[in-house]
Order: C-alpha cells, then structure tokens, then sequence
C-alpha cells in the first residue's frame, strides 16, 4: 500500500464548529450542485445521470495520455490508479469544483504559483491534477450541462456510454436479469468504501452531512436499478429520441473511437488537434472531450511559459 | 485501525445485541431498524468522539416530536459508538504488530487486512449472510478479483465498471461536503483547494491485498494474526448469541449480559462486541437521563476536553 502521501484529513481544526452551525441549519437543507437536479426526498422521477461526468474526464485525459503535444508532467497527473492514492485519481474529482468557468484562469495561475514553490507539504501535483479535471469540466458543462440534468436522458446516457466502453452498441439489448446487474453494482459500494478506509465527516456540518449520505445512498440504489434496466433492455424509441437525434452521444466519432481504442490497448501518440480540427460534425459528448483537450493543453502551455495569463484567457473565451 | 468490513461487521452485531436486549431505549431499536444504512454508515466513518454524543443529547431533548431526520442521526451515532469500540480493542493489538515489524518482518497494515479477511470469512460467511442495510450487497465476490463469480458480471466488463464507480463513489462523496457548494462565492482559491486536500478521500487501501488474505492467506501470516491471537472464536458465547439470532434461531441457554461479561476475555471479535455492548449502554443511560454527559464520556474513554463537546 501507497501510505506515504502525508494526510492532513485528520487535523481536527473546526470540528466542534460543527455544533453550531448544525442547530443554525434546518436539516437537509444544504444541496451540493452535483445533487441539485434530486433534492432531498424519494419524489424524483429518476435518479438521472451519475456516470457520464467521471466517464468524460477519463475520456479527456485517455486523449491526453497520446497527445503528441502534451508534455509528461501534465499526462503524469492525470494517470489514475484505484489501487492506490495518486494525483490522478484526484483530478477525476475536478467535477466538484463550483463555477468552473469563471473561476479557470485564476486557478491556474494558483496552482503555477504551488508548482514554482515545489514544496511537498503544499501537494502542488494533486492540486495541479484536480484543476486539469477543473478545465475539461467546462467542456462538458457548456455541452452537455443541460442534458445531465434531465433524468431520463442521464440514464440513457450512462447506459450508452457504459455499453461502448463494453464494446457494444448502447441500442442493443441484452438478454438478462437487470436485479443481477444491479446487484453487481451494489456490491461494488463496500469495496470502495475498503478502499478508502473510513469515510470523512464534513466537519462544519456533520448532522446535516449525515442526512446528504443518507439521501445520497438512496439516490444511488435507485440509480443502480435504473441504469441496469436501461443498460440490458433500452427502449430503442426512447434511445433514439435522447441520444442519438439530439447527437448526445456517438460511439462512432473519432475522439470518442480513440479514447475506446487507448482504454482497450496501447495507441500510437497522436496530433489530437489534428483531429478537433477536422472540423466533422459530431456528438455533443466529442465536442465537450475537443474543448476539455483544447483547456489541458492551454493549461500546459500556461504552466510551462508557452502562453501568458492573457493568452490563456483568449483560449477560455473561445470555447 | 481496524478496516472497514469489520467495522460494519461490528455495527451489524451490535445491531443483533440491541434487537436482543430488552434494555434499550426505542430510539436505538427504531432508528437502526428503520435506517440501517445510516448506522452502517456511521461504523466507518471517523469522528466517533465528536460526533455521537451531541446527537444523543440533541435528539433525547426532543423525543416524542422526532422526526425521521432524527432517527437517521441517531442510528448513525450508534455506528459511530460501534466503530469506536472496534477500534479501541484493535489499534492496541495491531500497534504491537507495527512496533515490532522490524525484529519480526510483519506488518501492522497486514495485520489489519488479515483481521477484515477473517471477519468476512466468519461473521459475513464468506458473503452469504446478508447485510442489514438493503443498500450493500454482501455477496462472495466482495474479496474476489474483479467480483468474477458475481451472476451480474457476465453482462459487463466489471473491471472497467468498478473503475468507472470508483470515479462516481469519489467525486459524489466529496460533493457531498459544503465546501463544494460554494458557487461563485470562492473567494480565496489556495484555500479553497487546501480544503480540497483535507477532505478528499485517498484511494490508498490496496484492495488486492484483502482479495489474497481472503481468497489464498499466508499461512504465517493466518497464525501470527489469527490464530495464535484468538482473533475470532465462534464458539465464543455473544458470537454463539448473535449468529442464532441471525440466522432466526433462538438461544435460551445463554444469557446476554453472561456472555458480555465471559466475552472480555474471550477472542478479539467477542471483545469488540462486548465493549460495543458496554459503550452502547452508557450511550443508552445518556439517552434516558439515567447518566450524565460527564460520566458518559468518561464510560465511552473520551478524555480530551476538546472532545468532550457537551462540557463546552
């Protein structure tokens, strides 16, 4: 095991803070974006989309893991690994970050500054890694934002891609029980939790942080059912009608047919930009992975001198 | 530190002994029957000498207007009491292990492992006893590479699946924090992404490492570990208790607070389970007034005045 990392996650700082702010807040009141689209309560129609956003970032940095015009450092920092704690499984969380769009640039620069510093207490490659996670984001929030918060359409979209990466077509049926499936997917919770040891508290607020678990781990269980159900047996006419008209998704497209191939085995390095800049049609999905790439390797150039602050901004303001 | 299967283990068990012992209030027997995922939560998350006893003492003020709410906290309370008692007989024992790693070659984090694989082995029967929580799928394939043998794998690549739900389980519980909620009002983002390192979660437990110790064990290693310290006995009287009520059988030839009491000199998982008993009834006389919040802390061994939230 990989414990070398130091970990501050048990300072104790602000933790009995929590008292107070807990009797201040009305219980379950304190939404993450990420949750917004469920709330609290079993009232949603469907548990919409959970999978598609982790799926793109590793789509993004499977593409700049054979960029021909990214440099090692940056492709160092995306690799991920589930068995043990590296910067990259910490940029596949760049999806939490709030405001990802106006808050681009001066992220970068913060973490230029943490890089230059190059001291090991400030964690400069984690947080590096993260923002990178921060900027293909963007991609997928100016490209797909909308989609992923219609439920049905999220599940739909999960099932298609989770099909793909399976080398199937995500309109095809499958003949099966979707409780074994679904099952499957339960199962897999404990061993993420084994992985991570014990589970941290938000320590500012702890009681309202165990209700958000709570609805959290509902949320999910539904989810497993869902997306099982549409996964093995999709109604074609409701796949058509979500994915494949309103071009969400199009296992076909040449970003999305490489970011498969480097998944599955070792791919040759690649212009990518040559490929963005064929200027094909293609799904929404392939356009976000164009603009997420574009942001990593405007970032790269940024970190390394290539472009300056301003430039960066010229990039951000044209995607 | 103990790990996480026997934590939940722990908490399951004890969820055994209150369901058996008539002693406790109804919020403990109704909040773990009605939210017993919320409890098993609890058991493995940390901040068990913080966060219990405020939930206890808020949610004892209100009993009779509670709300589901607080029934959930209060399960997840009793988790973290659970997880605290676990810990307070295992970290001892595998601290001895990582004293002595270099005259011995052993090490402490394989002393833990091992102890997780044994309590899958027993307590969970390999898999085939169900969890409380309808929310966890207890299955054999849990310490198995890539969960193969699980009816669900034939219909994806499950590797490639867990990798994806591992990216889902890490960003979702990070988002979970408040700090994630902060919309445009990040003001300053260096600490904004020092927080960011405090409360991500490190991927760090190899779980190739629980797959060998259940599936191939060393057999040094199921000696040193297991064995020559009576890790798990299930002869042991509570284990005896819990596994008949488990499996809805009845044991009148036991009485519970016997077997408590022979269990702290029993194998290490009656001792967990003897001392989970224990702080769960001082927890419960907190909860009906029957003790103060001064003495419970001292019952519950939370010594530190910063710990000791309710004396503040």
């Amino acid at each position: 095991m990989d414990n070398s990392t130091i970990d501050k996650s048990t300072l104790y700082d602000g933790r009995r803070t929590f008292l107070k702010k807990s009797a201040l807040l009305g219980a379950g009141l304190i939404i993450s974006p990420l949750f917004s689209h469920v709330a609290f309560g079993n009232t949603a129609p469907s548990a919409g989309s959970r999978m598609a956003s982790t799926s793109f970032l590793d789509d993004c940095f499977r593409i700049v893991s054979v960029s021909n015009e990214i440099g090692a450092p940056i492709k160092a920092a995306l690799e991920s690994n589930i068995y043990k704690h590296v910067p990259g499984n910490t940029a596949r969380l760049g999806r939490t970050f709030p405001s990802a769009i106006q808050h681009a640039t001066s992220l970068m620069v913060v973490v230029k500054k943490n890089l230059r510093e190059n001291k090991e207490s400030n964690f400069a490659d984690e947080k590096m890694a993260f923002s990178l996670g921060v900027l293909a984001q963007i991609g997928l929030d100016k490209n797909l934002g909308s989609a992923l918060n219609k439920s049905e359409t999220g599940i739909y979209l999960d099932a298609a891609i989770l099909k793909d990466m399976n080398g199937m077509n995500p309109g095809d049926l499958i003949k099966g029980s979707y409780e074994e499936l679904a099952d499957l997917f339960r199962g897999m919770s404990p061993r993420f939790l084994t992985r991570i040891h014990t589970s941290i508290p938000d320590d500012e607020d702890a009681e309202n942080w165990i209700l958000r678990v709570d609805q959290w781990r509902r949320d999910l269980d539904r989810y497993y059912d869902e997306l099982a159900q549409v996964y093995l047996n999709p109604d074609k006419n409701k796949y058509n009608s979500l994915i494949v008209r309103p071009g969400l998704y199009n296992p076909t497209d040449g970003l999305i047919k490489l970011a498969r191939s480097t998944q599955r085995s070792t791919v040759k390095h690649t212009n990518i930009s040559g490929l963005i800049n064929k200027n094909i049609k293609q799904s929404s999905y392939a356009n976000a992975m164009a603009v997420g790439y574009k942001l990593i390797l405007a970032a790269d150039q940024f970190i390394n001198d290539q472009i300056d602050e301003e430039a960066f901004k010229v990039v951000l303001s044209k995607i | 530190m103990s790990e996480h299967i026997t934590h939940i283990s722990v908490f399951e068990d004890s969820c055994t002994i209150i369901e058996l012992s008539p002693q406790f209030h109804e919020a403990f027997k109704i909040s773990i029957k009605k939210f017993p995922d919320s409890g098993l939560f609890g058991s493995g998350t940390r901040g068990n000498h913080l966060y219990a006893m405020p939930i206890f003492d808020r949610v004892k003020k209100k009993w009779g207007k509670h709300t589901d709410d607080d029934l959930k906290q209060v399960a997840f309370a009793v988790g973290l009491v659970t997880h605290r008692a676990a810990d307070l007989i295992q970290k001892p024992i595998v601290k001895v292990t990582g004293d002595r790693e270099k005259e011995t070659g052993f090490k402490e984090s394989d002393h833990e492992i091992y102890m997780d694989a044994v309590t899958f082995k027993y307590a969970y029967e390999g898999g085939t006893r169900k969890s409380i929580s309808p929310m966890v799928s207890m299955n054999p394939a849990i310490l198995e590479t890539a969960m193969k043998s699980h009816p669900g794998a034939r219909y994806v690549n499950t590797e490639m699946l867990e990798y994806n739900m591992t990216g889902v389980f890490h960003g979702d519980l990070l988002g979970l924090h408040q700090f994630t909620d902060s919309g445009s009002a990040v003001a300053d983002l260096d600490e904004w992404l020092n927080k960011l390192i405090e409360k991500r979660q490190r991927l760090y437990e190899d779980l190739r490492v629980y797959i060998e110790a259940f599936q191939n064990p060393d057999p040094q290693k199921m000696s040193k570990f297991i064995a020559e310290q009576n890790y798990y006995n299930p002869g042991d009287e509570i284990i005896k208790l819990v596994r008949a009520k488990q499996h809805g059988k009845s044991i009148t030839d036991i009485n519970l607070e016997h077997a408590v009491e022979l269990a702290k000199e029993q194998s290490q998982y009656a001792q967990m389970l003897s001392l989970s008993y224990n702080f769960l009834t001082v927890s419960n006389q907190f909860f009906t007034n029957k003790v103060s919040a001064s003495a419970a802390y001292d019952a519950l061994k939370i010594f530190p005045k910063s710990h000791r939230v309710l004396e503040q």
